[in-house]
């Protein structure tokens, strides 16, 4: 490989990866190598600092200003989506009845069935309405209205 | 754990918890970086700090749209650069600052340094050839150690584009480092 391809194949490459044949050239030409190694020391020496100088430090200020904003709130989930789930549990507690498998179940177990089911939806519906409530509790407006509701 | 070994993607789930006071880690962190963006759109100090506080505010902000799945500097960098492009006021600056001037003007290190500093000088007035639009991608790359790709991913510009350019300010570095300063430094 030429000298000048050896440098623009080194010019060219991504990040600090050297590519093996400008290595294996470096290895035979002195020259390629003062060169290539001065390029690297220029571009390591620029990955140590920052062009610019910042002369005041901004986080207390910038703190101040973030202090006096809502926090932000742990609750993820919107209310609405969290009707949106408990209608479709209610809808699928109401269909219950008319499921042809779950009616043949219940002639085949007897009314043991029916306390088994009506203990795992009641665990659901007091897992649900529990979550639900605790998350709206660590709603600041929530909590507020609650409070004031208790004042009241 | 402190502040300082824990992942910035665990103190942004804390402030996004509601611990507002974690948020001042990143800001510690970052604040350069994000002051050398607003440099490159302002060329001016008051501006670029100016833009600092804006920043870091509208990333308290919007910290809840980040999902976590690149790293948070991207994220906080390409909210930077938007911040820089989308504000009209980087537009109407016709003074340009010599970035080599400005550098030399505010390091006066030790007498060790001054090596350093001229590669720094070299290489910035290498970037300050480029066309003004494409200097930050430049500074990405040479400074804050981003790959092509991801210089792409915060900025738009297409791959090739910043290939370009950055071979370009690559181009000139070593014409302007033949013979000087930085080829001697290595071997010291």
């Amino acid at each position: 490989m030429k000298c000048e391809s050896c440098i623009e194949k080194f010019l060219k490459a991504d990040g600090g990866a050297t590519p093996i044949s400008v290595k294996l050239h470096m290895a035979n030409c002195p020259s390629c190598r003062q060169k290539i190694s001065g390029m690297q020391t220029a571009m390591g020496l620029a990955k140590e600092s920052m062009p610019f100088t910042m002369k005041k430090d901004l986080s207390g200020s910038i703190m101040q200003q973030v202090m006096q904003m809502t926090p932000h709130s742990a609750q993820s989930v919107s209310v609405l989506k969290w009707i949106a789930v408990g209608f479709v549990i209610l809808l699928g507690i109401l269909l219950i009845p008319f499921n042809s498998s779950m009616h043949d179940i219940r002639l085949w177990t007897g009314g043991i069935f029916d306390i088994f089911i009506t203990v795992v939806f009641g665990l659901f519906i007091t897992i649900y309405v529990s979550l639900f409530t605790a998350s709206l509790f660590k709603n600041d407006m929530f909590s507020k209205k609650i409070a004031k509701l208790i004042r009241s | 754990m402190n502040n300082e070994e824990k992942s910035d993607e665990q103190i942004v789930k804390e402030v996004i918890n509601g611990d507002s006071d974690k948020f001042s880690s990143i800001v510690v962190k970052y604040q350069s970086a994000v002051f050398n963006i607003g440099m490159r759109f302002f060329h001016n100090e008051d501006d670029a700090y100016d833009f600092v506080q804006d920043v870091f505010i509208r990333a308290f902000q919007k910290l809840e749209q980040f999902r976590g799945v690149a790293p948070f500097r991207f994220w906080l960098m390409r909210l930077a650069f938007n911040a820089g492009i989308n504000s009209k006021k980087a537009y109407k600056q016709a003074d340009t600052l010599d970035s080599a001037l400005y550098l030399a003007s505010q390091e006066k290190g030790p007498d060790g340094l001054q090596e350093e500093n001229e590669v720094k000088k070299v290489l910035l007035n290498a970037i300050s050839k480029l066309p003004e639009r494409y200097r930050v991608c430049v500074d990405f790359y040479f400074f804050y150690n981003l790959s092509y790709n991801e210089i792409s991913g915060i900025t738009g510009f297409s791959v090739n584009t910043i290939k370009s350019h950055i071979l370009r300010a690559k181009r000139e570095l070593y014409a302007s480092l033949s013979g000087t300063i930085a080829e001697d430094y290595h071997e010291m």
